[in-house]
């Protein structure tokens, strides 16, 4: 049956802010355990279908399946790691306090977390090479240790699929390459991960699979087979210039640079 | 004033004070770290409104307008719930903002409350019970009642009791709503717990503070406490002492001089509060910032002479 090995499946999807459709009728399967990368223009509605998925946004017309099963039954296999810059870090709160809201959804009204989900939250910490900066205050964090905190309070929530939105802005090269590690070691896991991404040179690298959006799903499978120039010029309108990367001709658009898009993406 | 301490009226002005300042400064770090502040500010204009139309219905039933806060508070209530859900309305309807919809509102809740209060002190013959009514504006700690420290009590005791509760869905929703949503915690739930409160932390001071200064007793004691920790709760009973300080200024002011306005005083030392906070907090303050500036450039001159010397 279709949508039974995919972690998640969504079909006819259509979400419209006020009466702007910013998807419309999207079809998209995601196989269980693959690091599917989302790439599109600007207003593409990238956030959006994460955030759709999530049951932030409520659909105008389609379905959204998890594990074979509508999103709304299973809000406890989504882990989502929101745009760094969607909070305010000045907010009073320290790092392990941050990521220890990560267990929150498992604890549920009322029970406050205790030993067992500060151990969790450290060993999160840990993992993300933070250990040492549990008690700091968030405020304090550079851009890529806000990333890796992020990145820790979903390893907290221990969700089997894991929504990304571009963890990869605004890090030094070294995070991305942490972040990367662990997406892949998650990955092996049998974890399957959705992430919203925006450079396209790093996608053959990064990616199993991609989906090539703007408003509908323009392609969508194996980047071997689906990240074609062809198809990207579809998606982006045709204003891509050729570059080489890794040996392969690929292209990338070069009407803006990657950092001018985030910036405006990131309340799409 | 040795004679204050014991008297069984000043008893009753100073708990009640201490209580309104406790309340809205520990629900006042919600509302500053959500920002806002307007919010609260169009509940505390809005509700004097309610204040005017429960008070006039009273007299409509029993023949006296009563001024017991058991009567004028559901009426506050209401009428700053009304404002904001007209807000809401608005904004959602037309392309107003958020904030410019706050303002009307204000204008007209606000606006309406002086009319109909103007109305009641003109009436031939009085309407009994009027006097004092103006000092809804301004504060009149004063004018407290066992009654009335009762209703501050329940619904403070209630307000900071849902808080303490909810903590954990509370701290998450105001930190990160999405987040939060996405865990299976209903943001419209929240949002209007969080709103609910808040408006109890208002109403409740309107009597000794006044519907135009109450805003200052739930921002200012925050923004105040902000400036020392760097955890929520702390923050949170920081600001809940330094609230309950003002209200215990206010309620001495109030006792020993009988035409002071109490909302000014109390608004004046929460002031005071923020400006020393402000000044003289660790690694926040302005004093702790130039410091550390100081301090940077003088060891960096000693670097660079170190390296120009022969």
């Amino acid at each position: 049956m279709l949508g039974n090995d995919s972690a998640l499946s969504l079909q006819g999807l259509t979400v419209a802010y006020d009466h702007k459709p910013v998807l419309w009728d999207v079809d998209l399967q995601v196989p269980v355990g693959v690091l599917m990368g989302v790439v599109g223009p600007n207003g593409a509605g990238k956030s959006t279908l994460l955030k759709a998925v999530l049951g932030i946004l409520s659909p105008l017309a389609g379905s959204i399946q998890v594990f074979g099963q509508p999103h709304s039954m299973q809000r406890k296999q989504i882990g989502y790691v929101p745009q760094r810059s969607s909070v305010d870090w000045d907010f009073p709160t320290t790092v392990l306090d941050l990521v220890m809201m990560g267990t929150y959804g498992r604890l549920g009204w009322l029970r406050r977390p205790g030993a067992a989900e500060r151990e969790a939250a450290r060993h999160a910490l840990d993992r993300v090479q933070m250990a040492d900066l549990a008690d700091r205050q968030i405020g304090e964090l550079s851009g890529g240790q806000q990333q890796r905190a992020f990145l820790a309070r979903a390893f907290v929530q221990d969700a089997p699929l894991l929504l990304m939105d571009e963890p990869f802005a605004g890090v030094d090269a070294t995070t991305e390459q942490t972040l990367i590690d662990l997406m892949h070691e998650l990955r092996q896991q049998g974890k399957t991960l959705v992430v919203v991404h925006h450079d396209l040179t790093t996608v053959t690298e990064y990616f199993d699979q991609v989906a090539l959006l703007n408003r509908k799903v323009i392609g969508a499978g194996r980047v071997s087979t689906t990240f074609k120039t062809e198809l990207l010029e579809k998606t982006y309108g045709g204003s891509l210039s050729q570059c080489r990367v890794a040996g392969q001709p690929m292209s990338m658009p070069d009407a803006e640079s990657a950092e001018g898009r985030r910036d405006r993406d990131n309340d799409v | 004033m040795f004679d204050l301490l014991t008297d069984y009226t000043f008893q009753t002005v100073l708990l009640g004070t201490m209580m309104i300042g406790a309340v809205s400064g520990a629900l006042g770090c919600f509302a500053y770290l959500r920002r806002q502040s307007l919010i609260g500010d169009v509940v505390s204009h809005s509700s004097l409104f309610g204040v005017m139309l429960f008070f006039l219905a009273s007299y409509a039933l029993t023949g006296e307008g009563s001024k017991s806060l058991v009567v004028l508070i559901p009426g506050a209530i209401a009428a700053g719930t009304a404002a904001l859900l007209l807000t809401r309305t608005l904004v959602r309807r037309t392309r107003l903002k958020e904030d410019s919809g706050l303002g009307v509102m204000l204008a007209l809740f606000f606006g309406a409350g002086i009319v109909l209060l103007r109305w009641v002190q003109r009436t031939d013959p009085a309407i009994p019970g009027r006097r004092g009514l103006q000092d809804y504006l301004f504060g009149m700690a004063a004018a407290m009642t066992q009654d009335d420290l009762w209703m501050i009590a329940t619904l403070g005791g209630l307000a900071v009791l849902v808080m303490l509760l909810l903590w954990k869905e509370l701290k998450l929703f105001t930190f990160d709503p999405v987040f939060s949503h996405s865990l299976g915690y209903r943001s419209t739930l929240l949002d209007t717990l969080l709103i609910m409160i808040l408006v109890v932390g208002i109403v409740i001071g309107i009597q000794s503070v006044g519907v135009v200064l109450m805003i200052a007793l739930l921002v200012t004691p925050a923004s105040a406490a902000r400036q020392w920790t760097r955890q929520l709760g702390t923050m949170v009973m920081l600001a809940a002492l330094m609230g309950a300080v003002c209200g215990l200024i206010g309620s001495v002011a109030s006792a020993l001089y009988a035409n002071v306005p109490t909302g000014p005083v109390i608004v004046l030392s929460a002031t005071l509060i923020f400006v020393v906070s402000l000044l003289f907090a660790p690694r926040r303050g302005v004093v702790s910032r130039i410091g550390r500036r100081r301090k940077l450039i003088a060891s960096q001159a000693v670097a660079s002479s170190g390296r120009s010397a022969p």
